[in-house]
């Protein structure tokens, strides 16, 4: 699968603005409580006295996170139907409406909570690399609405080469769970 | 949790079927060795044919967990990987071969072969539905002790289960002391099973104590929200533990033991089974990053 496609995030850059997930909601036109692509906020650090004064040394940083496409997708593994699917062509992780189910295997299995299940339709529903933007040489919504320009949509083996293979930083999932298609630039304090 | 309603009820029936029926097939031919193979057969008639009732009414539960039930039959789809796929054929296949076997075995001295194997189609069936949950994302099932629950399960209400159907399949019949000897050794097979149970349990919290931020929110939760049920579950145990451990003790004695007390010990077995699978599928926490 050399041609894998994957996105770069630089989480350094990410101020949270959440236009990703944003961009993602109105392009696949979600449901309230389903959001395809989702920014967590993750906060630390403390306070110290420096003589009368009481100062702080507090950190936050946001990470985007949607379907990885991951080398190894639990979901895909789990799916009793297979409607959950990964293309061999780019390695895309697709849904297939018509087989699913609803059984909600895939949201017991996937650690970054990509797919999600929408009652109304009594399916699941997930990232799909907005393959048809992609397929008119666009980039997916999240990466095209994203301010700092902190998303980078891609082939895996080129972002690796120019950014490296980090795909997991402090209080993500373990990576070798599922070999997410990702590459991350850390944040100073995710590290 | 109010989703897990079809779940809960899958399992338990489908545990409470399965177990049952192994352990009669166990009585079956333990008794044809002592009273012959056509009384052992009358004895057990009863309880062979409830399993298969139950095991229906568990499979068309299944049916109300899913969001698209018109496509069940998709599941079947991924059986190279999916243990969910794996789960659907084998209980499937069990409800089938309890068919066959039910209607061959009236038949006398045919049948013998076969309940064995759907025997084992049925502790695949458990294997199978443990796997699922043993391979998901909540730190709180993905050990040890979902295989044991289910199994546990299956064997403490099919060992009570099968002591019951034979105290009543045998009711104003003669063999009193072979059946009142099955009646102590299914006793003791229950009580072996709970004991087993609890003796994990510590290794289990300890084990979930240990690791990630989901498995202690679980942690919090069986010894917060769902201590009660989780207490109650285990002193509901320890009560079928003290009833059959009464029931097995009674082996030589002429009276014998009252069949009611099996039958409460199954009620209240299943009872057990039933708020501790709530407070399984309650507890459970996904690993879920920015959730």
């Amino acid at each position: 699968m050399t041609q894998q496609v994957g996105i770069f995030i630089e989480q350094h850059r990410c101020m949270g603005c959440k236009a990703c997930q944003a961009a993602c909601k109105d392009k696949h036109d979600l449901e309230v409580g389903q959001l395809w692509r989702r920014v967590t906020e993750i906060e630390g650090g403390s306070y110290f006295e420096d003589g009368a004064a009481i100062r702080p040394n507090v950190f936050t940083y946001w990470t985007s996170i949607g379907c990885n496409h991951c080398a190894n997708p639990a979901c895909v593994k789990n799916c009793p139907t297979g409607a959950m699917f990964k293309r061999s062509e780019d390695g895309i992780v697709l849904h297939d409406d018509s087989k699913c189910i609803g059984c909600r295997m895939c949201v017991w299995s996937c650690p970054y909570g990509a797919p999600q299940y929408d009652p109304e339709k009594g399916k699941v529903g997930k990232c799909d690399y907005c393959l048809d933007f992609v397929q008119k040489g666009k980039d997916p919504a999240c990466v095209s609405a994203c301010p700092v320009r902190a998303l980078h949509a891609g082939k895996l083996e080129e972002l690796q080469a120019k950014y490296g293979t980090k795909a997991q930083t402090k209080g993500m999932p373990d990576a070798n769970i599922t070999h997410p298609s990702i590459v991350i630039k850390s944040h100073k304090d995710a590290i | 949790m109010s989703e897990e309603w079809p779940l809960l009820t899958f399992t338990i029936l489908g545990q409470l079927a399965i177990g049952t029926f192994i352990m009669l097939v166990i009585v079956r031919s333990l008794l044809g060795a002592k009273i012959g193979a056509k009384a052992a057969g009358e004895v057990t008639r009863f309880g062979i044919l409830a399993v298969g009732p139950v095991m229906l009414v568990a499979l068309i539960a299944s049916f109300f967990h899913l969001g698209s039930p018109m496509l069940a039959f998709n599941a079947l789809g991924n059986l190279k990987t999916s243990w969910l796929s794996r789960e659907i054929l084998f209980t499937g296949l069990f409800f089938l071969l309890w068919l066959i076997t039910y209607y061959s075995s009236k038949k006398e001295g045919s049948g013998q072969v076969l309940s064995w194997c759907t025997s084992i189609v049925g502790l695949i069936a458990v294997f199978c539905m443990a796997g699922i949950y043993a391979h998901s994302n909540k730190p709180a099932w993905t050990n040890v002790n979902t295989y044991l629950t289910f199994f546990g399960a299956a064997f403490v209400m099919g060992a009570i289960a099968s002591g019951a159907a034979v105290a009543y399949g045998a009711k104003g019949k003669s063999h009193e002391e072979p059946i009142r000897r099955i009646l102590s050794n299914v006793s003791l097979i229950a009580l072996f099973t709970i004991a087993v149970q609890l003796i994990f349990l510590p290794v289990y919290m300890g084990g979930l104590a240990g690791t990630g931020e989901a498995a202690q929110a679980s942690v919090q939760l069986l010894s917060g929200s769902y201590a009660v049920p989780f207490v109650l579950k285990w002193i509901l145990s320890i009560l079928v533990g003290v009833m059959v451990f009464y029931v097995s003790t009674k082996r030589g004695n002429n009276q014998g033991v009252s069949p009611n007390l099996i039958y409460t010990a199954l009620g209240v077995a299943i009872l057990s089974e039933f708020i501790g699978r709530y407070v399984f599928y309650s507890t459970a926490v996904s690993a879920i990053f920015g959730m």
